[in-house]
């Protein structure tokens, strides 16, 4: 029993990782924007297949300390290059118009990026698990794991948290987009450029779903598909959390990840229901989510 | 415009030993307060003084903390605002509450259509609601802006669609938040002069919370002023504007 | 029934869907495929008069779809009473989900459907002796009163069904939308508040606007499950629920008719689409999205209309 706690928990804590840096971006882009942002899955599987591809055909099958540089460097270019545009071609347009048809553009962009893929990494899967093999495995209370999953992918979680936290407290400019998410009509009359605090903040929240998908490239085989898997986890986390804090965010993808993998352990068929299931309990009991609170009308 | 007050008339609403705290604040200190029926009573006070609270306790959006309200005998403390508004209340709101994409038709056909239980699926505008509604257009004077959408409304057009709405529920009780607010001068009084002789052909009764006390001269019947969440004077204008408390602490 | 614009168009749409396929059998199946997601699209369409989008309608679609698949397992054929089937189980679902799902509201409601439609999804994939698992079931012939008819003649007599179902439905709601339950529908866009403040249940009003778009989107699902004779639990995937989304966007939100119109735009658009650019539909058609998101936000229903009016009748 006790393994089956441990694995769970080891496993748990490498899925949440992951997730956390998903959900942190689209709650990022969600709460300054107020838009959700369903391309997000699809910027996972570029940084994804971006990572996969790149390691492969620059470094090769043995790996070498290059690979990390390299994970890092496509969510940092895939994340400007897309963000950026797809805020000024698609979203820059729909500030004014009603959500259904903001949260429609981003499905539009979904489904161009999910062809996109297809037409440039094809359909077969691929797989580069060097920076996983690289790192070696690490011997907890018997069981093998490997330090990416158990080190790696934890500690770059931690550090973002940490990194957007100080950020957002500590800079002028993350006050400033903090404000933003407060009220975004005060903030445009207290003189606040909201426009280029959109592109800012788009192109953060790209950078860090290519990160993810980079970071979890690795250590799952890579097929169309992944994009439309991922993003609709990543909307359970963020619409469990509420619209808050990054720790809120964080605390919740550690609940869903490590609730997720606890029932691929003990009751594993119906594991994908789970993060659902968790989800909706919460809801029930928060409506506002575990860290949201309500919007008073004004009388 | 004002009537005398007839103290043989029932009691509609009564408050007893009223008590609301938000934190530390008291809102409402003991307060006791009955509502005679078909009289307009006039609400003033300073920012913060309770009015407002006391508005928003007798539509059941806050809770008091200790006391008993009680409409037509039956005491309403506890209620919610819907059950309220079914039992005979309705309110108008300092901020008009309008449903910006209807016209000022739609909306108060709406409203007719809400004082029964059941709805069926015939269309909204048939005979009876119709008929209705147009005559609150009527009254109201809203007859150029019947097809107008609410959110294309002038400022004090606003506010009469706001009151026009709350009295297509045909109210026992009609409770007016400062409904000459943020309304240029003459505005003030056309509305006024529009409002009354509707609630006065109506009978209904009303509380009008209201800061402007020229408004307050001219047409309420009976003023209550209030001050740190306590009643301080309750009568005539002039009783009112006797009183040195209420010259201190809310006239000014 | 008032003869406006807006009567002749549906009176256009109700002739091109009864005619076409007597003109040409081979457009029949896309034409009854439009069917199938115009009707999930009408009820989103209902959802949206209230301000809300649900992302999991799909689930009920997979519901109607299955229902029917299962109603074959206990030797219920026919197609009326599959029919009635398909739209009480979606409905009761609704009910059933809808009593948490109506105190939410936006992303909330958006959101919570979703997770019930992939809760859904994986029930279907995962109770295999029950669903078939992801091969799903297969759907037979349905018989009609009692009589069963040749595989051509019931494939006519399954559209024209649809046909005329599907202008029930869009008769249903513009009547519900022109009666005060419909009325209290749109008035939880702009302000839920003074709905109480007018005596009703802005949550009960929700309700049945919810359960009522879930028998639509059931109805649709029954369709399509006889259209292509299979059932799969693809039916209740979150993707099937955004091409709703679209669907109901596509034609014009702001008029059923126009929703209509939209699906057959839609399935006659990827259609032709997918046949010459194989690998890449999804991309175009998802800037022909765009496109008109961005620049005819009203739906192609603004090529054809000059100024919607909200005046009473």
């Amino acid at each position: 029993m006790n393994q089956i706690v441990l694995l769970s928990l080891l496993d748990g804590v490498a899925m949440s990782s992951v997730l956390f840096l998903l959900a942190v971006g689209l709650s990022l882009i969600f709460g300054v924007m107020r838009i959700l942002n369903i391309a997000h899955g699809g910027f996972y599987a570029i940084g994804a297949y971006g990572a996969s591809l790149l390691g492969q055909y620059l470094i090769g099958a043995s790996g070498s300390w290059l690979n990390f540089i390299v994970l890092l460097l496509v969510a940092v270019v895939a994340g400007i290059v897309l963000g950026f545009a797809v805020e000024k071609l698609v979203l820059a347009k729909m500030y004014d118009k009603e959500h259904v048809l903001q949260i429609l553009s981003t499905f539009a962009v979904f489904m161009i990026l999910e062809d996109g893929q297809k037409l440039l990494f094809g359909v077969r899967p691929y797989f580069y698990d060097a920076p996983l093999v690289l790192l070696g495995t690490i011997d907890v209370a018997g069981i093998f794991y490997t330090r990416y999953q158990l080190v790696f992918l934890p500690i770059v979680a931690l550090l973002v948290l940490a990194s957007l936290m100080i950020f957002f407290r500590r800079t002028q400019t993350g006050k400033i987009i903090e404000a933003v998410i407060e009220d975004t009509e005060i903030s445009s009359t207290l003189g606040i450029n909201t426009k280029k605090i959109y592109t800012y903040t788009f192109i953060l929240g790209t950078f860090l779903a290519c990160l993810a998908g980079a970071l979890a490239s690795p250590s799952t085989s890579i097929v169309p598909g992944i994009g439309a898997e991922v993003i609709v986890l990543s909307f359970a986390i963020v619409a469990t959390a509420g619209l808050g804090n990054f720790f809120g965010t964080a605390l919740t993808s550690l609940i869903i990840g490590l609730a997720y993998s606890i029932s691929v352990y003990t009751y594993s068929e119906f594991t994908n229901v789970i993060p659902y299931l968790v989800m909706a309990l919460i809801l029930i009991v928060k409506p506002y989510g575990l860290f949201g609170k309500k919007e008073l009308a004004r009388l | 415009m004002t009537h005398t007050p007839d103290t043989t008339a029932p009691i509609l609403l009564e408050a007893s030993h009223i008590s609301v705290r938000f934190g530390g604040v008291t809102a409402a200190d003991d307060i006791n307060l009955q509502v005679r029926q078909s009289e307009v009573l006039g609400v003033i006070g300073s920012n913060g003084s309770g009015k407002s609270t006391f508005l928003n306790l007798c539509t059941g959006y806050i809770r008091a903390a200790a006391g008993e309200i009680r409409f037509q005998g039956r005491p309403i403390t506890h209620l919610s605002p819907r059950e309220i508004t079914r039992l005979g209340i309705a309110r108008a709101f300092q901020h008009p509450q309008l449903f910006l994409d209807k016209t000022v038709l739609q909306s108060i056909v709406l409203g007719v259509a809400c004082r029964n239980r059941f709805w069926s699926l015939g269309t909204v505008f048939q005979p009876g609601y119709r008929a209705k509604a147009d005559a609150i257009v009527r009254t109201f004077g809203l007859g150029d802006y019947a097809d107008t959408l609410n959110s294309a409304l002038p400022e004090g057009v606003k506010k009469l669609s706001d009151i026009a709405i709350a009295m297509a529920l045909e109210p026992s009780l009609l409770l007016l938040d400062e409904p000459t607010s943020s309304v240029s001068s003459a505005n003030k009084f056309i509305i006024m002069d529009t409002l009354m002789p509707i609630l006065r052909n109506s009978g209904v009764t009303t509380i009008i919370v209201e800061h402007d006390m020229e408004i307050v001269e001219r047409y309420m019947d009976r003023v209550v002023a209030w001050d740190s969440g306590q009643i301080i004077a309750e009568g005539s204008f002039s009783d009112i504007m006797r009183n040195e408390d209420v010259r201190q602490r809310v006239t000014g | 029934m008032k003869l406006n614009s807006e009567t002749f168009v549906l009176l256009l749409v109700i002739a091109v869907l009864a005619l076409v396929p007597l003109a040409d059998i081979s457009l029949r199946a896309i034409l009854l495929l439009a069917i199938s997601l115009a009707f999930p699209a009408l009820g989103l369409g209902l959802l949206l008069r209230s301000g809300q989008v649900s992302f999991g309608h799909a689930l009920y679609y997979a519901v109607g779809a299955y229902t029917v698949a299962v109603a074959q397992k206990l030797h219920v054929t026919d197609v009326f009473l599959t029919l009635a089937l398909a739209l009480a189980a979606s409905m009761v679902l609704g009910l059933i989900l809808g009593a948490i799902l109506s105190r939410y509201r936006g992303i909330f409601y958006g959101m919570l459907n979703l997770a019930f439609s992939m809760v859904g999804f994986t029930l279907l994939l995962k109770l295999y002796d029950i669903t078939g698992g992801s091969d799903g079931m297969g759907i037979l012939r349905p018989t009609f009163l009692g009589h069963k008819f040749s595989n051509p003649q019931t494939a006519w007599a399954i559209y024209y069904l649809a046909v005329a179902v599907l202008v029930a439905g869009i008769l249903f709601l513009e009547q519900y939308m022109r009666s005060a339950p419909g009325s209290a529908l749109g008035a939880i866009r702009t302000n839920e508040t003074r709905l109480e403040y007018l005596g009703r249940s802005a949550r009960q009003v929700f309700l049945a606007g919810h359960v009522i778009s879930a028998g639509f989107a059931g109805v649709g699902g029954m369709i399509i499950a006889y259209s292509t004779s299979h059932v799969t639990p693809e039916l209740a995937y979150w993707t099937l629920s955004a091409e709703f989304l679209i669907v109901a966007i596509f034609g014009g939100a702001g008029s059923f008719t126009a929703i209509t119109i939209g699906a057959l735009a839609f399935v006659l658009l990827r259609n032709l689409i997918s046949s010459y650019v194989v690998d890449a539909w999804q991309l175009i058609l998802g800037i022909i999205l765009l496109g008109i998101i961005m620049y005819m936000p009203d739906g192609l229903w603004t090529l054809f209309r000059k100024k919607p009016d909200a005046k009473a009748p």
